[in-house]
């Protein structure tokens, strides 16, 4: 059982409304104070004021009145303050009206004050081209990565010429929730022109285990069709490259999930093992040693009362694995071939010539 | 940057940036000082400043042992304002609207019950019976949106909606909760003041309390809408399958009730199926 508790804000809302009414004209003081105080102690007591203070209707009107008011000083506290205070958020037509401002504002400080009002919101999505250098950048830190906004923010890294712009959007793209990769490759395809150079920089900044499920794995190859048409050709064409472009940026820096992604999948299914052989004895070359220790107790972990053949898929990657080790890590490695040596005939016989090249 | 950039206040007003990431610290109190709202946490202001998180926690960490950042929870972290102006006053900037020593507390004992008021944890208010103010600790200030000297009865009253002189008429302490400007819990008690009667008002922070109450309307909220999607609007489907019996609407009924019953079992409302043995 929930115990329904929203009404209580609600009724809430009406109190504290009330309480304020009376601090209209303190608010405009408190903006004056913050905006153009004579000294550093007076803007800082009127900011912390004004954080503290949720303005109530009356002084909502005011904040908005300073806004349409051009060449008025306290434009850029009133618009930080909306943005500290967004309870206006929840009404759309209050919503509407920063969109507008913001389309119309001149004077760049206060475009970034109304942008970062709309942190977090899919509607600032708009402005990731906007005009102005500050304002692009205060979108694009705002953006909020979804698959409302992915369009926006794939449009954005592919034609701003921005670095501040392009580099946040690329950070945002590290974080990015797996399954949405698939979509953002889906529209990637879409896409034609796009440069190598940044659809690299893009492939380079995604998960690698998503980008590796949706473009180098089975279930990533399109089917050929005879019968295709020029779109569906170009498709095939823009998936093909995006497929190189993953294939060379997985292989060049995989990152330790992404090789203990490969090493789990590998020990459980031995066609998935066969056929990306050759990649992951690529990526493991470009492994370094610290990441190497790593993954070799991934192994000894995933052995453990392994089957035979299991163990024999996993010595193969050790002994790829083997060349980039060192010290400590590379004596573990070689005691850990000799445990499975030893576990029988057909095992030593089949890691020895592992080792020796031979297999 | 080609907007003049407004500061709430200057490095110069503020104790010297030293030691190890300096550069880094000031990187970090520019943006504080260009929007003294801002409320980054961790991961936003790692990508405001396009610097690894790492690096960065350990700098937030410094400056907010510092007089510089305060960290405000689920809010991210903030300019604290209270330390960095105290520090801005005692490393000499000249500052004509700093405020006045509280008058109640004269000499080297007057200072040590300053600072013991300062490091409370609430906020307290000490007044005479006629209402004027005996002493303030910044806490109750900077809570109430006044100077120290300020808060006397009247002011007090117009502020919270309660007068202080209602614990004079009766001997038991009032108390109160209010919202704004700050989310608090007050309490007010007759004291004596040698020889007359006094008032302690004594303010606890409440913004916690609501800010969890605030959080558990949103899990709420969120709960509902994923029933109203995930659980009323499948029903709706199947029922009308039901209400119609079109045999083309069964496979999206069957569809509907997987999406039922795959919600409850997420939230465990339901027993997953045991596995088949395959023995």
């Amino acid at each position: 059982m929930v115990l329904d508790i929203r009404d209580q804000f609600r009724q809430n809302r009406g109190k504290s409304e009330i309480a304020h009414q009376d601090k209209g004209v303190g608010l405009e003081e408190l903006l004056v104070q913050a905006a153009c105080g004579a000294t550093s102690r007076e803007r800082i007591r009127a900011v912390e004021q004004l954080r503290q203070v949720v303005p109530a209707p009356t002084g909502m009107d005011v904040l908005w009145g300073i806004l349409d008011m051009d060449g008025d000083p306290r434009r850029l506290v009133a618009a930080r303050m909306l943005g500290y205070h967004r309870r206006w958020l929840s009404s759309q037509s209050s919503l509407n009206r920063l969109l507008d401002l913001l389309r119309r504002e001149r004077d760049p400080g206060v475009g970034v004050g109304l942008a970062w009002c709309l942190r977090q919101r899919n509607e600032i999505q708009e402005f990731l081209l906007h005009e102005d250098d500050h304002v692009a950048r205060e979108a694009a830190l705002g953006l909020p990565v979804n698959r409302n906004t992915m369009g926006s923010l794939l449009q954005a890294l592919l034609e701003s010429r921005r670095a501040p712009v392009e580099r946040i959007l690329l950070d945002k793209l590290g974080a990015i929730h797996p399954p949405l990769v698939r979509g953002l490759i889906e529209d990637l395809i879409e896409r034609e022109g796009a440069e190598y150079s940044r659809l690299a920089a893009l492939c380079a900044r995604l998960p690698q285990v998503a980008l590796f499920e949706v473009l180098l794995d089975k279930r990533g190859t399109p089917d050929w069709d005879p019968h295709q048409d020029a779109r569906q050709a170009a498709r095939s064409q823009a998936l093909r490259l995006l497929g190189c472009i993953a294939l060379e940026v997985l292989q060049r820096s995989p990152t330790v999930e992404f090789l203990q992604y490969l090493f789990k999948r590998s020990g459980e299914d031995e066609a998935f093992a066969r056929r990306h052989v050759h990649f992951m004895r690529v990526a493991l070359q470009s492994t370094d040693a610290p990441a190497g220790s790593e993954l070799l107790e991934d192994l000894e972990r995933l052995t453990e009362q392994a089957s035979e053949v299991k163990v024999a898929r996993m010595a193969q990657l050790l002994v790829e694995l083997d060349s980039r080790l060192e010290g400590e890590a590379k004596a573990r490695a070689a005691a850990l071939l000799e445990r499975w040596k030893n576990r029988s005939a057909t095992l030593n016989l089949k890691i020895y010539h592992l080792q020796q090249g031979l297999a | 940057m080609s907007f003049p950039a407004y500061r709430v206040a200057q490095f110069s007003d503020l104790p010297p940036l030293n030691g190890p990431g300096a550069a880094v610290k000031q990187r970090i109190l520019s943006e504080f000082l260009g929007n003294p709202f801002l409320d980054d946490d961790l991961q936003g202001l790692a990508l405001r400043l396009g610097l690894p998180r790492t690096e960065l926690e350990e700098v937030l960490g410094e400056l907010c042992l510092g007089p510089f950042l305060k960290d405000a929870g689920k809010r991210g972290y903030m300019l604290d304002f209270e330390r960095s102006s105290e520090e801005a006053t005692t490393a000499g900037v000249q500052d004509p609207g700093s405020p006045k020593e509280n008058p109640g507390l004269p000499g080297e004992g007057g200072a040590m019950l300053e600072g013991l008021l300062e490091s409370l944890p609430v906020g307290v208010i000490l007044l005479r019976a006629d209402g004027t103010p005996e002493l303030a600790n910044q806490r109750a200030a900077t809570w109430l949106g006044r100077s120290a000297e300020d808060l006397d009865a009247d002011t007090f009253a117009r502020i919270t909606g309660y007068s202080p002189s209602l614990v004079l008429e009766g001997d038991r302490p009032v108390s109160f909760s209010l919202k704004e400007p700050f989310a608090l819990e007050v309490e007010m008690h007759l004291c004596r003041l040698s020889p007359e009667p006094g008032i302690l008002i004594v303010m606890r922070d409440a913004s916690v309390e609501k800010e969890f109450a605030k959080a558990q309307a949103e899990v709420q909220e969120e709960l509902f809408f994923k029933m109203r999607q995930e659980i009323v609007e499948p029903l709706l489907r199947v029922r009308r399958f039901l209400d119609s019996s079109d045999p083309q609407g069964l496979g999206q009924a069957r569809a509907a009730l997987e999406q039922v019953n795959k919600f409850l079992e997420d939230f465990l409302l339901l027993a997953r199926p045991e596995p088949e043995n395959s023995d």
